[in-house]
């Protein structure tokens, strides 16, 4: 049993949130809302036109708009707060003025304003890059470096967790990781044996309720990394072997020395303008993992392993791509079928049939059916051209099967069934002059389509006949 | 005292049957699997209003799991249908595990619903004439107090007009619906040009007979045309069995008791039927109910496997019950170019309302044609068979579609020896597989290019095109009128039934369904099992 040295005040009732659109943020709140241990949660957000709060909550959510450089936009918010959980900071390439302006001055601001509105107390997430032996030409380290001081030094009840590497959907350090995976090569900065302790974020999430609910505000710094340690690169080959389906057939090495030292001297010399800074390199050279502590020993046993963190991130990545497509054509398909942009039940309903109707076939497209969904998803136009030549030469094409299901939901749904009904009574000859303009449109399109087409009908049968021949 | 009846299954006829021996103080026992009606959905609203109120709208017309989304298939039989049931009519074709069958050259369809098949038709009523009747054991006046009484009792409206000379008029018809406009203007082209379409294609045209009621009647409310008859008429204007069940079930001598799947009669050696075994489609167990009569009334197929499996455990001997028959269905797209881009109103009744007959040489060879004007069908599926990518085709349809319609021409059916239906013995079960062979006549093809040829002709000088490439035989299976396996008939024999329909070969079954027809004629059947019920009930007990 662990015995936690110091317990302050009663159970967290209001909580006060930064940084809840960003990506541990985003993955914190909705597991904070529902909980019944706390009252009433208040978020400082920056932008709240762009940030969408998750539903279905027993707390009371409370969106703050305003800014941690900016106190007298959140000082009446801070009022009654128990715990105050400090997650938002500048961070990656951002320009290195706002690292501490943001990262340094901003947690000031927050720090003395909580001490005076009477915070219980005080969560601050940190960086694991804080402990690195050389902080030079890394403002994000050195930034949260100072604001671990400032909160050390404000007299408040407070916590510091230092996460690891934080891998999961949307993770800034998984997209610029997935960035060096560049089959068949893998990117390795340096030789790749620097040891790191990626963490899950679901499970620093967990650690973070944790916190809150157990009132481990003791004055501690807890480390905070997954149950698996890996070097560098093996941690690169797994992500590679995730996204690619089969390990890397080469690695390349690129030296860190000779990179670093051109971005220092190009951040000293001409500004910090490039899309990377030295800084971020740190990570490929130093030990990146935890020293043990209680709250580590205490959740490392659910903790998510990291070749199962790496599945999940990529097949929540693959899943999330395959969504985005789908309402992508759908809205496609929706202005080419009836000029309209479709409702979200419209899209709800369009990705749930897919998963009943066209389970199958949609997966593993290949040849010209693919080729036919790839060329119509470039435009209405283009959707029109292939949509024809498939009505007459290739009736069971995947997109005539997605626009057909397509159809039926639009003409089932409140907000476009009448799309399908004469709007206005018109006389035969009108009529008759709209078929004949509908006719020669139509006409001139299978021409076009039939001249475009055929050809590449023709040849990925031929190539496909040519295959099977070489397999019988 | 009167003997006890048992009936098994509650279809048109078993229900019409029931209902006439409750009356007369029968003390009746109904058996049904009977999958019951889901309760309508916002049954105040249109057609319009439903899209609009429902909260989700594309899973009441399309069902939970997208089944009425109909895509193309397979090269072969890339234009299967027009249109696919809609998910609210489901529970009509929901399956009874303890029911196992393979066919051969017909797809058939089988209910196990209260009300069973009837649930999910169109309504289509027309007695049957002397020459239809010729291989009954009975004439069209011996019937015709029957086909009365039906019609007063469920209420079929229509008209004495042309198509008399092959229908016979009913005098408790009640008043024909109110006509859809594209149904209106063809009429009304039809009476300029009857003469030229009589002469020239044999054709006749005419108010189709309806099982709805154009007004209030019994306590129930007349059509109030909300345009939802294909997804489940809400307030039961339209005549399904289940309404008779209904009434049958405020009778206090009759008990009916649904789970139950009746696999066979239990026989003494007199060919004496004991009592009757189904199986609980709850727990499994089989359960034994007795009665002195007994009626069977579960649709050709369910009420064949039930004879057959009780022949077998009879006398050993699985049999073939020869001359099973049932309409071939041609589907005959059109548009009346006189209506085309005309406005377009949802709140019309949806069904077939004018109805044609194309003269034959046999009288009983007539063909039967029933004209549903295009309103607020599912047209997903007709738009995909149009020759037009998608988005051109929405714009030809919304010009064309208060000027579109289909004929479902029917075809008659007579009893041959290759059309047959068997038991297969399933290994190591006592339950057995119901095995259907169906062949079509050879000679059916050419009559139904000779209707469709005189039926396109009619349409033309109606100002009607039939849309080239889209005319459709639907398969063997698809009208849903399944007869003839165990045919009545005077003449006393084997595997057949008399006058009465009670079986030869058990003296005290009778059934009351389609499996006692003789004939089929291309009109639907349905009114006929009605009468025919009714005139057992009224005659043989």
């Amino acid at each position: 049993m662990i015995i936690y040295p110091h317990r302050c005040g009663k159970l967290a009732k209001i909580v006060f949130l930064t940084g809840a659109s960003g990506f541990v943020g985003s993955r914190l709140l909705p597991r904070l809302l529902p909980d019944r241990q706390i009252d009433e949660i208040r978020c400082l957000v920056r932008q709240p036109e762009r940030f969408s709060p998750p539903i279905n909550s027993a707390a009371r959510l409370e969106i703050v708009a305003g800014d941690l450089l900016y106190p007298e936009t959140y000082l009446s918010a801070l009022q009654g707060v128990d715990s105050v959980v400090h997650l938002a900071a500048a961070t990656g390439k951002a320009p290195s003025i706002d690292h501490f302006r943001i990262n340094q001055e901003g947690t000031r601001l927050l720090v003395e304003h909580s001490r005076t509105a009477g915070v219980k107390r005080f969560l601050f997430v940190s960086s694991i890059s804080v402990k690195y032996p050389d902080l030079s030409g890394y403002p994000y380290a050195r930034s949260k470096e100072a604001a671990e001081q400032i909160v050390q030094s404000s007299g408040l009840p407070f916590c510091i967790v230092r996460p690891t590497i934080v891998i999961g959907l949307d993770s800034p350090i998984w997209t610029s990781l997935g960035q060096l995976v560049q089959s068949p090569f893998l990117l390795v900065f340096g030789d790749g044996s620097a040891q790191i302790q990626p963490i899950y974020v679901d499970d620093l999430t967990t650690c973070l309720i944790s916190i809150l609910h157990n009132k481990m505000l003791d004055g501690k710094i807890y480390e905070l990394g997954g149950p698996d340690r890996r070097p560098f690169v093996a941690f690169q080959q797994e992500i590679y072997a995730a996204k690619i389906g089969r390990p890397p057939r080469m690695e390349i090495r690129l030296p860190v020395k000779p990179i670093r030292g051109m971005l220092n001297w190009f951040e000293e010399h001409i500004g910090d303008f490039l899309p990377v800074r030295s800084g971020q390199f740190s990570s490929f050279v130093y030990d990146g993992s935890i020293q043990a502590n209680p709250l580590f020993e205490k959740h490392k046993e659910e903790m998510v392993g990291v070749s199962q963190m790496v599945m999940e991130t990529h097949k929540a990545e693959e899943a999330r791509k395959a969504h985005q497509q789908l309402l992508v054509e759908a809205q496609l398909f929706t202005r080419y079928l009836i000029d309209k942009e479709p409702d979200d039940y419209i899209l709800n309903k369009y990705e749930q049939g897919h998963d009943y109707v066209l389970p199958s076939e949609v997966v593993n497209l290949s040849g010209f059916d693919a080729f036919c969904l790839r060329l119509a998803g470039l435009g209405t136009g283009w959707t029109r051209l292939v949509d024809m030549y498939c009505t007459f030469f290739f009736k069971q094409a995947a997109l005539r099967k997605k626009l057909l299901l397509l159809l039926a939901i639009l003409e089932n749904s409140g907000s476009t069934y009448r799309s399908f009904q004469p709007s206005r009574e018109r006389s035969l000859f009108i009529s008759m002059a709209s078929l004949i303009r509908i006719g020669l449109g139509a006409g001139l399109v299978l021409f076009v389509s039939c001249l475009f087409l055929m050809p590449f009908h023709l040849g990925f049968s031929a190539l496909r006949l040519i295959r099977g021949g070489k397999r019988a | 005292m009167k003997p006890t009846i048992l009936v098994v299954g509650s279809g048109a006829s078993g229900v019409h049957f029931t209902l006439s021996m409750l009356r007369k103080g029968y003390r009746v026992t109904m058996l049904d699997v009977g999958w019951a009606k889901p309760p309508i959905v916002n049954p105040e609203d249109n057609f319009d209003s439903l899209n609009e109120n429902l909260p989700d709208p594309a899973e009441y017309f399309l069902g939970e799991e997208f089944e009425a989304v109909i895509l193309p298939g397979g090269d072969d039989d890339y234009i299967t249908q027009y249109y696919g049931f809609p998910s609210s009519k489901n529970y009509v074709f929901k399956p009874a595990k303890t029911f196992d069958y393979e066919a051969d050259g017909m797809v058939p369809l089988v209910s196990f619903a209260q009300g069973g098949l009837a649930e999910a038709w169109t309504g289509g009523a027309y007695p049957l004439n002397d020459a239809e009747l010729g291989e009954f054991p009975f004439g069209y006046e011996d019937i015709r107090p029957y086909y009365e009484e039906v019609t007063r009792r469920i209420g079929i409206n229509g008209a004495a007009d042309d198509l008399a000379r092959f229908i016979p008029v009913s005098e408790a018809l009640l008043l024909p619906l109110d006509l859809d406009e594209n149904s209106e203007d063809m009429l009304a082209r039809y009476q300029i040009r009857k003469t030229i379409i009589n002469k020239k294609y044999g054709c006749s045209m005419g108010r189709s007979r309806v099982t709805t009621l154009s007004q209030d009647q019994d306590g129930r409310e007349g059509c109030t045309c909300c345009g939802r008859c294909l997804w489940g008429c809400p307030n039961g204007a339209l005549y399904t069995p289940s309404l008779t069940l209904e009434t049958c079930r405020q009778f206090a001598n009759f008990t009916y008791i649904p789970g139950m799947f009746v696999h066979y009669f239990d026989v003494d050696a007199r060919k004496h039927i004991k009592n009757v075994i189904a199986e609980s489609l709850q727990d499994g167990r089989l359960h034994t109910f007795t009665a002195d009569t007994y009626v069977l009334a579960s649709g050709t197929l369910s009420s064949s496997k039930i004879f057959l499996d009780t022949f077998q455990r009879a006398t050993g001997e699985i049999v073939k019950l020869t001359g099973l028959m049932d309409n071939r269905q041609v589907l005959v797209p059109f548009v009346n170019l006189n209506h085309i881009g005309k406005a377009y109103h949802s709140d019309r009744y949806q069904y077939h309302q004018l109805a044609l007959g194309l003269e034959a040489a046999n009288p009983f060879e007539y063909i039967h044609g029933q004209i549903t004007t295009l309103k607020t069908l599912q047209i997903h599926p007709v738009l995909q068979n149009m020759p037009l990518g998608l988005r051109s085709a929405i714009e030809v349809f919304k010009i064309f579609r208060t000027g579109m319609g289909v004929v479902n021409l029917s075809f008659y059916d007579h009893r041959r020896s290759e059309n047959y239906i068997t038991l297969s013995p399933l290994p190591e079960s006592w339950r057995t597989k119901l095995a259907i062979n169906y062949l079509p006549e050879p000679s059916q093809h050419q009559m139904i290019l000779n209707a469709v040829k005189r039926l396109r002709g009619a349409l033309r000088e109606l100002g009607s095109i039939v849309i080239p490439g889209t005319v459709l035989i639907r398969p063997i299976g698809a009208s849903v009128h399944y007869t003839g396996t165990l045919p009545m008939s005077e003449k006393s024999g084997p595997l057949s039934t008399s006058k009465y329909c009670q079986s030869y070969d058990f003296e005290n079954l009778y059934l009351v369904d389609g499996s006692t027809i003789p004939f089929l004629p291309a009109k639907n059947i349905t009114l006929t099992l009605m009468a025919n019920a009714l005139r057992i009930a009224e005659e043989a007990f």
